[in-house]
């Protein structure tokens, strides 16, 4: 069972679907540009296909993701250690490279940023919450984290699927040192 | 002359106050037992005194259900970190006018009740400190209005005094503190008194250097005296106020930043001002330290 977010992400239906790589198109918008300035009204790039549903695991429990995570590989922009906590109040923060940001759970795996429009999905965490699939609702950033940084090839594996069934360019995944 | 700052600084944390800042901040906390866990973890964090305010659990609008005070100062009292309990007893002196044409009557928001209402949970819960607010004035939410005449300010001191609560006045601009000090001569309160000096709330006196220091020259060399700057200025004017002579308050009621884009918790900000602190060469002190200072006693709430 999941809960999906693509009404939230639906602002992005007019981004192009995934499957070409972002790195061909970006050349292709330059050479359409004509060489110049960026066009303004060239459609922001994402890793996600938007026509795929986004959805947060209801296996997702606040207080059992708390903790130090190691992102093993990502797409898009990632710290290589996260900690996530829960607030006195019962927000949900993250804290990496010295800076933090406060989610409300929206609901199971949806965590809505409190000061920008941003929401993190939870989409897969396995029943030891040892690894796990976290990904942007505006398809800019996905992660497989896990809480140790080797092993558990299995659940690395088991997390890039989700990814892919999730809509993202699994084919952008690097490895995070 | 010589520098005369504090070397021996106890940190305030204003837990959650009565302004509209419960929705724009999911740490703003609104129960009673989020407001005690947050106070706790302010006192863990360096707190020697912990300010509190209540709220609806529900909605997170200001309240001052006596029950919601009792539940925070059990909690508080039960927790295994000591501290000095500080409660506000500024609730229940708020004027909303209707529109300029028809001031009377008063509209929606307006709560005024009695000094002895006002202080009832004081009486009560027996906290070491509650707050005074030493005047009438403006705030910048419409046409609201802080009330507190001479008369309320005689009676609910005199309460205070009476209850062994020691009264923090809340200097928020230069007639509030001549007030106290009025206040003192009348033998209403006992000196030596404790003041906060409260900059930067808009429409009382505003944060600039020149106009603290000028609250900071009037303020009687026996008394102790706290400061906070509302806002942005949070951190800046803990080193302000240590410079200055004097003691620090931090916390969510004043100020909901830790940084740029970074929502603050109590006990990072107050875990931040006790940094500033010791880099300055100060010492912060604990609660018994403020309690032997100002002269407290810890008491039991009444059953």
């Amino acid at each position: 069972m999941s809960k999906s977010v693509e009404a939230l992400s639906s602002s992005h239906a007019a981004r192009p679907a995934y499957g070409i790589s972002v790195g061909w198109l970006c050349i292709t918008m330059l050479a359409l540009a004509g060489c110049g300035a960026p066009d303004p009204t060239a459609t922001t790039l994402t890793y996600r296909n938007p026509t795929a549903t986004l959805a947060g695991t209801t296996r997702f429990d606040a207080e059992r993701f708390t903790g130090n995570w190691q992102a093993r590989s990502c797409i898009g922009p990632c710290a290589a250690t996260t900690n996530y906590r829960v607030s006195q109040t019962g927000a949900f923060v993250a804290s990496a490279a010295g800076a933090t940001q406060t989610y409300l759970v929206d609901g199971p795996g949806i965590l809505r940023a409190a000061e920008d429009p941003e929401v993190l999905v939870v989409m897969w965490v396995d029943d030891g919450f040892r690894t796990a699939a976290i990904g942007t609702a505006s398809g800019d950033m996905a992660a497989i984290i896990s809480r140790e940084a080797t092993g558990g090839a299995d659940r690395i594996a088991a997390a890039r699927e989700i990814l892919d069934f999730n809509g993202w360019d699994t084919a952008q995944l690097r490895d995070v040192k | 002359m010589p520098l005369a700052m504090n070397k021996e600084v106890f940190i305030t944390c204003a837990v959650t106050g009565s302004g509209n800042t419960q929705d724009r901040s999911p740490h703003v906390p609104r129960s009673p037992a989020q407001i005690a866990d947050s106070a706790i973890a302010a006192a863990k964090a360096g707190a020697a005194v912990v300010h509190c305010h209540v709220r609806d659990p529900e909605t997170g609008v200001p309240s001052r259900k006596l029950e919601y005070y009792r539940e925070v100062t059990q909690r508080i009292r039960e927790a295994d970190v000591d501290v000095v309990l500080n409660l506000t007893a500024g609730m229940g002196g708020d004027m909303v006018f209707g529109p300029t044409e028809r001031p009377m009557p008063p509209v929606d928001g307006t709560d005024m009740i009695g000094a002895s209402e006002r202080v009832q949970h004081v009486a009560e819960c027996l906290p070491e400190i509650c707050t005074l607010d030493c005047g009438t004035m403006n705030f910048a939410e419409s046409d609201y209005v802080m009330t507190n005449t001479p008369g309320m300010l005689t009676a609910m001191g005199q309460m205070m005094t009476h209850l062994g609560v020691k009264p923090e006045i809340e200097a928020f601009d230069t007639g509030h503190l001549w007030y106290a000090k009025q206040l003192v001569a009348d033998g209403v309160l006992e000196a030596p008194a404790l003041v906060q000096l409260c900059m930067g709330v808009p429409w009382g006196a505003p944060d600039d250097l020149n106009t603290f220091m000028a609250m900071v020259n009037n303020v009687p060399t026996d008394w102790a005296f706290s400061a906070f700057g509302l806002g942005r200025n949070q951190m800046a004017y803990v080193a302000a106020a240590v410079l200055a002579g004097g003691n620090v308050r931090v916390g969510l009621e004043d100020n909901l930043w830790l940084a740029k884009g970074e929502l603050a918790e109590n006990w990072q900000l107050v875990e931040r001002a006790g940094s500033i602190i010791e880099n300055m060469g100060a010492r912060v002190i604990g609660p018994a330290e403020v309690r032997d200072k100002l002269g407290l006693t810890k008491r039991a709430p009444k059953a």
